[in-house]
C-alpha cells in the first residue's frame, strides 16, 4: 500500500472516530433541560427520578398532561410533578399493581384534578395499595378504563397505542399484565413498558411486533435481565433506552445482563435516573432532544446496579441464575 | 414494595428449604408445610437497633438482613436478641381483600 493511501485511510479512520465520540459523547451533554411546564409543539416527557420505581409525565403539545405510573408509598412524586409545572392530569395510567408503580397514585389523585385513569384490571394481587387506589378513583368518580391491546386514543397531535395486555392475561403475573403504550407524535415514537417481562414480550412480538419500532424504549421493569433482552432490541430498535431504577437498590437493577447488551450496541444511547437524576425527552415531532438533571461520565451508564451500589460484582452466570429465581418469584 | 416483600418470601423459602436438608425428618416436614404455603418459621437475630431501625439478619446466613422500624419489635427486644419469625399464610385475608379489590373493579368498569 502506498504511504499516501495509509495516510488518506488514517485520516478517515481518525475522522469517523471523532464523529462517534460527538454523536456519543458531547451531543448529549449539551441540551439543558427545557422549563417546567407543557411547550407549544412539543412532547415534553420526563422520566422522574423518584427512587427504585417508575413514573413517567408527559406534557403534550395541545397543554394537556398524562401520567404514566406515581412511583412507590412515600416518594415525592407529588412534589416533582408540581416542580415540572403540572397543574391537572387529563389521563393517569397504573401499568400494573406493585406499589413501586401505582404506591402515590392516591396521592397524586388527591393533590391533582385526574379527568380519567386506566388501570390493567388485574385483581390477582389484591394489596392494599391497589384496593385503596381503586377505591379512591370510585370516591373521586374518575372516569375509568381497563385498556388492552388494540385501543388507541388520541389527545391532539399524540396518538397512544395500547400493546400489552391482551383480551386476557398472559399468566397469572402482575408484571405481564402491565399496561404497555406506545405514544406516537409525528414521526417521534416512545415505548412504556411498565415491568413487562419476556413472556408478554414474546406475545407481543408475535402479536403486534409491526407497533413495537419505537426511537425510545423505556426499559421494561427497571432493567432486570427479565424485561430487556437482544429479541426486544430487534423488535423495538430504539435509538434511546431510559432506565428508571434507584442507585443501591436490592434487586441488582440494572441487571449485568443488560447493560452488556447495551454496551454492546453503538446505536443505542443510555439514560438512567439512578445517575443522572429525572431525564428529559423534547420530542418536537421530528428529532428528541435529550438532558438530565445530572450528568456523569459515560463509563458509569453502562455501571451495573451492583456496581453503583459498591456491591461485589455478580457473573453474567450468576445473573442468569438470578432471573430465573426472579421470574419464579414473580409467578 | 409487594415485589420486594414477595422477594423476601421466596429467599426465605430458599433458606428454610437449605436447614430442612441438615436437621432432619422433622424439618422436612415443616419445610413440606412451608411449600404448601401453611406454616413455617425462619430464625433471626437483631442485628442492631440504629436510629429506631432494627436491622435483621437470618440466622444461617447472615448475609441476609432486612430492616423493620424498630416500633414493629416485641417489646423488650435489643441487639443480639434471636427470634423465630413464624410465616402462616393467610388465604381468608387475601380472599377478603380480593373480594374488596373484584367489587371496586367491577363499579367502576359498569359490571355491576
Amino acid at each position: 500500500m502506498k504511504k499516501s493511501t495509509r495516510t488518506l485511510l488514517l485520516l478517515a479512520l481518525i475522522v469517523i472516530a471523532l464523529i462517534f465520540f460527538y454523536q456519543r459523547c458531547l451531543k448529549r451533554k449539551e441540551q439543558p433541560e427545557p422549563t417546567p411546564g407543557p411547550i407549544a409543539g412539543k412532547l415534553v416527557v420526563r422520566f422522574l427520578n423518584i427512587g427504585q420505581g417508575d413514573s413517567q409525565v408527559l406534557q403534550l403539545p395541545n397543554g394537556q398532561t398524562i401520567l404514566i405510573d406515581a412511583g412507590d408509598n412515600g416518594k415525592p412524586t407529588v412534589q416533582l410533578l408540581r416542580d415540572y409545572g403540572v397543574q391537572e392530569i387529563d389521563l393517569a395510567i397504573g401499568t400494573h399493581p406493585h406499589a413501586d408503580h401505582i404506591g402515590q397514585m392516591v396521592e397524586v389523585m388527591r393533590a391533582f384534578k385526574v379527568k380519567e385513569f386506566w388501570d390493567a384490571g388485574f385483581a390477582n394481587n389484591p394489596t392494599k395499595t391497589y384496593r385503596d387506589m381503586l377505591a379512591e378513583i370510585k370516591k373521586q368518580g374518575i372516569k375509568f378504563a381497563a385498556p388492552r391491546r388494540g385501543d388507541s386514543r388520541d389527545f391532539g397531535e399524540v396518538k397512544l397505542q395500547v400493546l400489552n395486555p391482551a383480551a386476557s392475561f398472559i399468566d397469572d403475573s402482575p408484571n405481564n399484565a402491565s399496561i404497555v403504550v406506545r405514544v406516537t407524535y409525528g414521526k417521534n415514537r416512545l415505548l412504556f413498558t411498565g415491568d413487562a417481562e419476556i413472556a408478554a414480550w414474546r406475545q407481543m412480538i408475535e402479536s403486534a411486533g409491526d407497533k413495537l419500532h419505537a426511537d425510545l424504549l423505556k426499559a421494561a421493569h427497571h432493567g432486570s435481565s427479565n424485561g430487556t433482552n437482544k429479541d426486544i432490541l430487534d423488535a423495538v430498535r430504539p435509538s434511546i433506552i431510559t432506565i428508571s431504577c434507584a442507585a443501591g437498590n436490592d434487586y441488582h437493577h440494572p441487571h449485568p445482563r443488560v447493560v452488556n447488551l447495551l454496551k454492546r450496541d453503538n446505536n443505542v444511547r443510555v439514560y438512567r435516573t439512578d445517575l443522572e437524576g429525572t431525564i428529559t425527552a423534547l420530542c418536537d415531532g421530528n428529532t428528541i432532544e435529550m438532558s438530565t438533571e445530572r450528568q456523569v461520565d459515560r463509563a458509569m451508564l453502562y455501571a451495573t446496579g451492583d456496581e453503583v451500589a459498591g456491591k461485589p460484582q455478580s457473573s453474567d452466570d450468576g445473573g442468569a441464575m438470578d432471573a430465573g429465581k426472579r421470574s419464579r418469584r414473580s409467578r | 414494595m409487594a415485589k420486594k416483600e414477595k422477594e423476601k418470601d421466596a429467599t426465605a423459602d430458599e433458606q428454610a428449604t437449605d436447614e430442612a436438608g441438615e436437621k432432619g425428618k422433622d424439618e422436612a416436614e415443616k419445610s413440606a408445610d412451608k411449600n404448601a404455603g401453611q406454616e413455617f418459621s425462619l430464625k433471626i437475630v437483631i442485628d442492631r437497633v440504629e436510629d429506631d431501625i432494627a436491622t435483621l439478619v437470618l440466622y444461617e446466613d447472615d448475609a441476609v438482613k432486612f430492616n423493620l422500624p424498630a416500633n414493629y419489635l416485641p417489646e423488650g427486644a435489643k441487639d443480639g436478641d434471636h427470634f423465630q419469625l413464624f410465616f402462616k399464610k393467610d388465604e381468608q385475608s387475601r380472599a377478603a381483600m380480593k373480594q374488596e379489590v373484584d367489587d371496586l373493579l367491577g363499579d367502576l368498569l359498569g359490571q355491576k
